[in-house]
């Protein structure tokens, strides 16, 4: 049975359409994370999950049992906010037993049982300060522990670690992942930060428009973007989108270029497509032949890597270069591994995938994009 | 040219300091000199009336008495009455100027639209109404022989009631009247007071398991702790105040100067009688008195009110 399960969710806000008909399991112990740009419903999707946004349409349920109506409180899922929510006239020590004095629990207990949640989070220090008097990942602490100590069925993690900085939040993640690892309590993250989304998630559910737009293991999702709308928004520098057509034989042809000869598609000859390359699969080779000449425009020296904006014939690309790689002629081509190619639909936006007997029987390497795995 | 220049460096590098120097000074000009005409230059000549017995004809000679004034409010029955009668119409006006507005704007928060703006608008007309028209209006509606307050009440079936002619009742209808007046502007600082909290706090208490009670007093009521104990100052400080104008119009003090308080006794001791130094003596006791518990408040507003950041 799924920890959540969310049937035909929607949420329209008056006019606006929020979420768009949503169905998700999400299994006991499970660490998911909701990744996508802002507004596109990941944090309603949450906020319904809590209860705290009564759905428009279709059913919440956890431990299969249905939810719709349930006050916040009564679904034993715990929240941590992105601003943390700390109530400003609480000590630490009373922000995190809160949930236990509304409870009724004696008060010993609740002071024993804040005293060991404090240690777990390492913040024993801190009891009787107030949220003013904390600096922001103390508070992002007590948020935690304010979550944890009633042992909740469910974490709802929204946008945590947004308000911190960056070498916090590398910090925060790892904690929140070994907490995980300890508690095996089934979580939901909601981000739109690639990086921490990559990190922390088993499964993850990449949203646009109030609609999944596909659900899978992290690399998964990397290596086999279900749409253009994910090949576009993970990776970093994000994966180069180039307008194709299908040919007769099956191959992509841009313009008069024809990269990949090898690859052949089932797809209608003349169709749209868009012609996906990560910028750390592209090699720069010497011009020759039909394929368009690039010139270096822009080039970002990151230390780890080499970012080169390369332009040509009204084709825009981004390589991506190991810092010690000789570094690019002026004018350029570009060779495409036949397996980082990724193909979308023009108009559905939809992953199309090679034809794989044709492929063979061409000759050209199976799909693989394993080797590629920078973010 | 050396030499001239030398002459007027100093100069002019002084000149501009001066000047920056006294620019603030001319900003705050204007509000100090109107402070100091309106407030200090009264309060030091009744400190100083307050030592004098004098009928306030600009003619007759200012005699000083010594602390004569002093002693003899503080013997005089009239001057314990109207203290008490103070205390009551603070004491009065609390539920009106505190409670009842922040139970309405509770109540009201989640009011939308339309309704809302209409509400806002009739809970705030009596703020508007001049005080003297609104006097005349309840002298009439409370009037005991043809008023429609107790036209209402005969139709229940009790007798008529003096309103502003029983000893015991008048007091009581002059605390409503200043209320009533006042529960409009509470309520407004209230609501937007109450408007300010953060959702996220209440989310947070609902994740908690907390009731909309449990909300309400946790978390609501702690964060609108500096609104309540400013309306609550506010109201120790004025509010009888507030309530000299009804006691001026509809009751003159009476009856048995059951409805007087020390502000209407400052009035009526100097511009009645013509004692000015009795009415300044009233008036520094009072300004003492109201000065040291302004004191007071303000130390428990620092140690009890909550502000978020």
């Amino acid at each position: 049975m799924a920890a959540i399960e969310l049937a035909g969710i929607e949420k329209r806000f008056g006019e606006s359409h929020a979420v768009r008909g949503v169905d998700l399991a999400i299994a006991s112990g499970e660490f998911v994370v909701i990744l996508g740009p802002s507004g596109c419903g990941k944090s309603t999707l949450l906020r319904m999950i809590a209860g705290l946004e009564a759905v428009s349409a279709g059913t919440v349920s956890l431990d299969g049992v249905p939810m719709n109506g349930v006050e916040p409180g009564r679904r034993g899922c715990a929240m941590v906010f992105q601003n943390y929510a700390l109530y400003p006239h609480m000590t630490v020590a009373e922000n995190i037993g809160y949930g236990l004095r509304v409870a009724g629990v004696p008060k010993r207990e609740r002071e024993a049982r804040v005293r060991s949640t404090a240690a777990m989070l390492d913040i024993e220090t801190l009891l009787d300060r107030r949220p003013a008097a904390l600096s922001g990942g103390q508070r992002q602490r007590v948020a935690m522990g304010r979550a944890m100590i009633r042992n909740p069925r469910v974490f709802l993690f929204d946008e945590p670690l947004s308000n911190l900085d960056a070498i916090l939040r590398q910090q925060m993640r790892g904690e929140i992942k070994r907490l995980h690892r300890e508690l095996r309590t089934t979580s939901v993250f909601v981000t739109h930060d690639q990086v921490e989304a990559m990190g922390m998630a088993d499964r993850l559910v990449v949203m646009n428009a109030g609609r999944v737009e596909q659900v899978g293991p992290p690399a998964d999702v990397f290596r086999r973007p279900a749409s253009r709308f994910v090949a576009g928004f993970i990776g970093a520098p994000r994966m180069n989108l180039i307008d194709a057509a299908v040919t007769a034989e099956g191959t992509l042809a841009v313009g008069g270029w024809r990269p990949c000869d090898g690859l052949r598609f089932r797809a209608a000859a003349g169709r749209a497509v868009h012609l996906g390359v990560r910028p750390d699969a592209l090699a720069p080779m010497p011009p020759a032949g039909g394929g368009p000449v690039f010139t270096a425009d822009l080039v970002e020296d990151l230390g780890t890597e080499i970012h080169v904006h390369a332009r040509g014939e009204g084709i825009d690309l981004i390589l991506q270069r190991h810092a010690d790689a000789p570094p690019i002629d002026t004018s350029f081509a570009v060779a495409i591994p036949p397996r980082a190619v990724h193909l979308f639909d023009a108009e559905t936006g939809l992953r199309i995938e090679p034809d794989a007997a044709e492929t063979l029987r061409q000759g050209a390497p199976a799909w693989d994009a394993r080797r590629h795995s920078s973010i | 040219m050396t030499a001239i220049a030398e002459i007027f460096a100093p100069t002019g590098l002084a000149l501009p300091r001066l000047r920056s120097a006294a620019l603030p000074w001319a900003y705050l000009a204007p509000a100090l000199l109107i402070t100091l005409v309106w407030i200090y230059l009264p309060l030091i000549e009744a400190a100083k009336l307050s030592f004098y017995q004098w009928n306030m004809l600009p003619t007759s000679p200012q005699r000083f008495v010594g602390w004569d004034n002093y002693r003899n409010l503080l013997t005089l029955p009239d001057m314990s009455r109207a203290a008490l009668n103070t205390v009551l119409y603070i004491v009065g006006l609390l539920p009106l100027s505190v409670l009842i507005p922040l139970a309405v704007a509770i109540l009201t928060q989640d009011m939308t639209g339309r309704a809302r703006g209409i509400y806002r608008s009739l809970i705030f007309v009596p703020m508007i109404v001049a005080p003297v028209v609104a006097a005349i209006l309840w002298r009439w509606l409370l009037n005991d022989t043809h008023g429609l307050v107790n036209a209402g009440l005969e139709v229940l079936g009790f007798g008529p009631v003096g309103f502003l002619q029983d000893p015991d009742i008048a007091l009581w209808t002059l605390v409503w009247i200043t209320g009533w007046k006042l529960i409009g502007f509470s309520t407004l600082l209230l609501s937007a007071a109450n408007a300010t909290i953060a959702p996220s706090y209440i989310e947070a208490a609902r994740m908690d398991g907390a009731s909309r009670w449990q909300v309400i007093r946790d978390i609501r009521l702690p964060l609108l702790s500096p609104t309540i104990l400013l309306l609550t100052m506010m109201t120790a400080l004025f509010g009888a105040q507030w309530s000299f104008i009804y006691v001026n119009v509809l009751t003159g003090g009476g009856p048995l100067k059951s409805t007087t308080n020390v502000f209407f006794l400052m009035w009526d001791y100097g511009f009645k009688t013509l004692s000015a130094g009795w009415s300044a003596a009233a008036g520094i006791l009072t300004f003492v008195t109201l000065a040291a518990v302004a004191l007071l408040m303000l130390r428990l507003m620092k140690r009890l009110a909550v502000y978020d950041e």
